[in-house]
């Protein structure tokens, strides 16, 4: 586990950077250190010309700041930049040094960042992956997801690409729905789990990929577009999702159809959600409404656990194996208080597009232009 | 002029309004057209303008390739100091929009001012390090005119603050007056400290000038420590140097407020009438300088005639003036010294626009203040920030205009348009427009209405935004633009979809009915994922709940639970839900149920399907032309199927019920 030293978080550090951010993401530190994170990668959206940025925090190895305690001197310092054609639409590192774009014109590119000089620059390009129906027009790459060596796109198409890095043509294609699939993840080796604007989550064996999905989990009564989504680091049947009206849903993929939770705190679009990767326990959204949004439930998981616990084997953080069963996520509304949800962003107004978080520290990128960075996150 | 130019209102006055050039023949008419992104296409038109030379001009436009000319806003003033500006400026103007008038409002708006200067003076900071980072010497002109501006802006907003937020009461503004002075003139401090950190302090050539300025300022202790180090002053003896100490000691000051004013009053008048004692006695005859801060501290004509220069400006010299000549002034009273300062600067100085605004603010007439400033700065922000920042104060509301909204709400719209003329500052100009009570919808229906939505985000993101501003109609249209773009890019399911949000039922008809002719020509129904699963707030029309019912049906076929297929079919006949051009595919799906070892269909079920052949028959829906004599044979042969089906259908259905009434 990881505490914060106190309540007394530091102000989050907003660094205004001319552009709409549609994306941040970690640089990942290597497996197992507890360091915290220093360098992420954003890219912009809805500009006259847009672009991946990689950025340094203020912050030095040991924890302490560079220079003085000044706002100033933590503000993420900007290393190199590149030009992106099209709106920036999804980020995901493949290791600490390449990460994949996606486009808003339907291409895919993997990029690398270079150490000494500082630069970016694209190492594998896919044009137009994907189209519309005739292959004239292109039409954005919504989503993507990375399982070494493959990687997955997911677009306004309705259509999954397989692709190998490095190998031009897509491994596999499929014609996976008829609405926009907005998000992806690979959940097992061969298991994909895509969403829709449908409302609609499908579950795709990869290795049959003619006999449709394998499952079809959906919202049931009122089936709003879903935005995002976010498997359980450790538990891989819990998965969370973003919806346009807001309501964040918790879904069990073992099970049929619907979600076994669903919370509303924010009053439109949810962008973006996040478990923390070390304690799944606490979970992070972010949305148009301007709010980013801490959910911690490991008050709930402490009264499940000491209620029945023969039925629930310990399952908290970063001990908790994938075989636990229980999840804090997992129950009914009746205990929704036993989750508590903190509004990071609170003086915050415009859309929060995109958000990431590793260890303690949170990066978000908003349509206000701003990158903003928080140090001490209180994790429990 | 060798080529035709068009006018283009500008964000300045109208007077310098920019013209621009556009290389077509001379003689030809400019035709305008608004395009998406707040520009303009220009083409030119030798159409509409009957003049003489008219054969000639269709000469001149048949010889030239007919060119169409995008003109758009140059967006000059938006970089990424200002965006910044712009974005962080948004979060204060929206905090502001939602103070609550009553006690303690003047210092919230006093707080809220405040934040705005910081973001002000960031951004002039930001603009001074990117003006040195950039190479390009265009550039640094560019950001060191915005730099000039806003550092302009910084100082009136603080006088703003002090005349209109602060002092509204009328109460002593000199102690405010005195740190507006120190915040504009850092120079002063950096000085101070420059020559305190050095061994010989008096050598320094601004020794003097620093000590003056200080005391000028009002900050005599730290005038006091650097009078301390001249190597004329004795320790023990009591010398010029220690009675002006003394006197500069004993200085009464006003802080904020802490004293009554005939307290402060009584003691100061002692205070100067000390100083006016050791002048006239002589006791600094002979130190040129001290005998000048003497006169300084009595407030001398002459003196401050003499330290003009050190003061660098009218206002810096009233101010300074005001604290040794009449230190308790009320702020509406300012008005009476702001002239005669302006007079003792010297007849050869010009008058700026600067120094009229500050002239004017000194005269409590904001109608001047706010016309200098939208006339003369360029930019809508300023004015647009501080003016809103007043009406809050209560300070503009006398200031009505004729034509319809107010001044705030004017401003206001201006400034938001500038931001919507920027591709990518939609978001910020939105939440403006909705705080102009009587335009600012209909303002940003137009501005939104221009925005391409080129992806479902971005729609999503318009929606929203239409949603929170009521624009409904505005929505619908956006939905529909999606759904038009979806069917373009044959996505039919994403077409239905919009087209359903759009709650245009004729379009997502249109839609429906393109699903249903797919499946009459494939026999395979297309987006099965979505259309199995429409809700019922999707089913806006009549063709949409028939494909609806009608997918149920081949869903209750294909799961075997025929009786309730069946009755289903017959039932999106009889109840005309069906549109008669369907009619004949339906009947054709009655066929496998016909022939099924148990009866499906009751005897008045079996009578309606057969009056439906009937009538399609009758109205002649076969929908087959005359030519295809293989297709009207193929279609006979069903229909005779049909007939021999329902007629053995009828017989079995009466015998099961004479049975079931046996």
């Amino acid at each position: 586990r990881i505490m914060a030293a106190s309540n007394s978080a530091q102000e989050p550090v907003a660094k205004y950077v001319g552009h709409k951010v549609a994306r941040v993401r970690w640089r990942p530190t290597p497996s197992g250190s507890l360091e915290e994170p220093a360098c992420f990668v954003s890219g912009s959206w809805d500009d006259t010309w847009n672009r991946v940025s990689i950025w340094r925090t203020g912050m030095r190895e040991d924890g302490s700041f560079a220079g003085k305690w000044s706002s100033l001197a933590r503000e993420p310092q900007l290393e190199g930049e590149i030009r992106h054609d099209g709106n920036v639409t999804d980020i995901q590192f493949v290791d600490s040094e390449r990460f994949i774009v996606a486009s808003s014109t339907g291409s895919v590119c993997v990029m690398r960042h270079r150490q000494a000089p500082q630069a970016i620059d694209v190492a594998h390009f896919w044009d137009r992956l994907h189209s519309c129906a005739s292959g004239q027009s292109p039409v954005a790459c919504t989503a993507l997801s990375v399982n070494p060596p493959d990687v997955v796109t997911v677009g306004e198409d309705g259509r999954i690409n397989v692709l190998r890095i490095d190998v031009n043509q897509p491994l596999l294609s499929i014609d996976a729905d008829s609405l926009t699939i907005t998000c992806v993840a690979c959940v097992r080796q061969s298991e994909l789990l895509t969403g829709s604007v449908g409302g609609q989550l499908k579950l795709w064996d990869i290795r049959q990929p003619t006999s449709g999905p394998a499952k079809i989990l959906m919202l049931v009564d009122d089936p709003v577009a879903l935005h995002c989504l976010d498997q359980h680091p450790n538990q891989q049947h819990v998965v969370a999702t973003g919806g346009e009206d807001g309501v964040l849903s918790v879904w069990d993929t073992r099970q049929e159809r619907s979600p076994l939770a669903q919370r509303e705190a924010h009053t439109s679009s949810i962008w973006e959600v996040k478990f923390h990767p070390a304690c799944p326990d606490n979970l992070f959204t972010c949305s148009e409404d301007g709010s980013l949004w801490h959910w911690d439930a490991t008050t709930r998981l402490m009264s499940g656990f000491t209620s029945t616990p023969a039925a629930h084997p310990v399952g908290l953080g970063i001990t908790a194996g994938s075989g636990s069963s229980y999840s804090p996520w997992l129950t009914d509304d009746s205990s929704r208080s036993e989750i508590q949800a903190t509004n990071l962003l609170p003086w915050h107004r415009l859309p929060v597009h995109s958000l990431d978080v590793q260890m303690r520290s949170l990066v978000c990128g908003t349509d206000s232009e701003a990158i903003i960075v928080m140090n001490d996150l209180c994790i429990r | 002029m060798s080529s035709a130019s068009i006018l283009l209102p500008s964000d300045r006055s109208i007077r310098d309004a920019p013209v621009l050039t556009v290389p077509e023949p001379w003689g030809l008419m400019l035709s305008p057209t608004w395009r998406g992104g707040m520009g303009l296409a220009v083409h030119s038109t030798a159409r509409g303008r009957p003049t003489s030379d008219a054969p000639m001009l269709r000469g001149a436009f048949a010889g030239t390739k007919p060119a169409i000319h995008e003109i758009a806003w140059a967006q000059k003033e938006w970089n990424v100091c200002t965006r910044k500006l712009a974005n962080q400026s948004h979060l204060v103007f929206m905090d502001l929009q939602e103070i609550e008038p009553g006690v303690g409002q003047n210092q919230s708006l006093a707080k809220l001012s405040r934040r705005y200067r910081a973001i002000i003076h960031a951004c002039v900071l930001d603009l001074k390090e990117a003006a040195n980072a950039s190479g390009d010497d265009s550039l640094v002109a560019k950001y060191d005119t915005q730099c000039q501006l806003f550092e302009i802006t910084e100082l009136i907003w603080h006088l703003s603050e002090i005349l209109f937020i602060e002092c509204v009461s009328g109460s002593r503004v000199i102690p405010y007056l005195l740190e507006w002075l120190r915040w504009h003139k850092p120079e002063v401090s950096e000085f101070a400290q420059e020559i305190a950190n050095q061994l010989a302090p008096d050598r320094h050539p601004e020794y003097w000038n620093v000590i003056k300025l200080l005391i000028l300022h009002g900050r005599t202790e730290e005038a006091r420590n650097l009078l301390l180090q001249h190597p004329a002053r004795k320790h023990g003896v009591y010398d010029a140097y220690s009675s002006m100490d003394e006197l500069l000691r004993k200085m009464p000051l006003q802080s904020h407020g802490t004293h009554s004013v005939s307290e402060f009053n009584l003691r100061w008048q002692q205070w100067r009438e000390e100083c006016l004692l050791r002048l006239s006695e002589g006791q600094f005859v002979n130190h040129g300088h001290l005998q000048h801060i003497a006169q300084l501290l009595c407030g001398d004509r002459d003196a401050f005639c003499e330290a003009r220069d050190l003061c660098g400006s009218w206002y810096g010299l009233m101010v300074s003036r005001l604290l040794f000549s009449d230190p308790v002034i009320r702020a509406l009273d300012l008005r009476l010294h702001a002239e005669p300062s302006m007079a003792l600067m010297g007849d050869d100085v010009e008058v700026g626009v600067l120094d009229n605004i500050l002239l004017a603010m000194l005269q409590y007439n904001i109608p001047e203040v706010i016309s200098l400033i939208s006339s003369s700065f360029g930019n809508w922000w300023s004015i647009a920030h501080l003016a809103d920042l007043l009406h809050h104060a209560g300070q503009l509301e006398s200031h009505q205009l004729e034509y319809g909204s107010s001044m705030r709400e004017f401003l206001l719209l201006e400034y938001a348009s500038s931001l919507m003329s920027h591709t990518s500052l939609w978001q910020v100009g939105a939440d403006y427009f909705l705080q102009c009570p009587v335009y600012g919808k209909h303002y940003l229906e137009v501005y939104l209405d221009r925005i391409a939505p080129e992806s479902d985000m971005m729609a999503i993101k318009l929606l929203r935004l239409c949603n929170k501003s009521g624009l409904e109609e505005l929505a619908c249209s956006i939905c529909k633009k999606m759904a038009m773009q979806a069917k373009k890019n044959e996505r039919m399911g994403s077409a239905l979809n919009w087209a359903i949000r759009s709650k245009d039922a004729s379009f997502s008809a249109a839609i429906a009915d393109k699903f249903l002719s797919q499946y009459a020509e494939s026999g395979h129904f297309p987006c099965l994922d979505m259309v199995d699963h429409l809700n019922p707030a999707m089913l806006i029309n009549d063709q949409m709940i028939f494909l609806a019912k009608y997918r149920e049906f081949h869903r209750l076929y294909s799961s075997s639970q025929l009786k309730d297929s069946a009755e289903l079919l017959v039932s999106l006949l009889t109840s005309r839900l069906a549109p008669k051009k369907y009619w004949f595919m339906l009947l054709i799906d009655c066929l496998p149920l016909l022939e099924l070892d148990q009866v499906v269909f009751a005897s008045d079920q079996t009578y309606e399907l057969l009056q439906c052949l009937e009538e399609v028959e009758e109205l002649g829906l076969l929908n087959v032309s005359d030519d295809d004599m293989d297709d009207k044979a193929a279609h006979g042969e069903k229909v005779q199927l049909l007939r021999i089906g329902l007629a053995t259908n009828l017989a079995r259905a009466f015998l099961d019920n004479d049975g079931a009434g046996r």
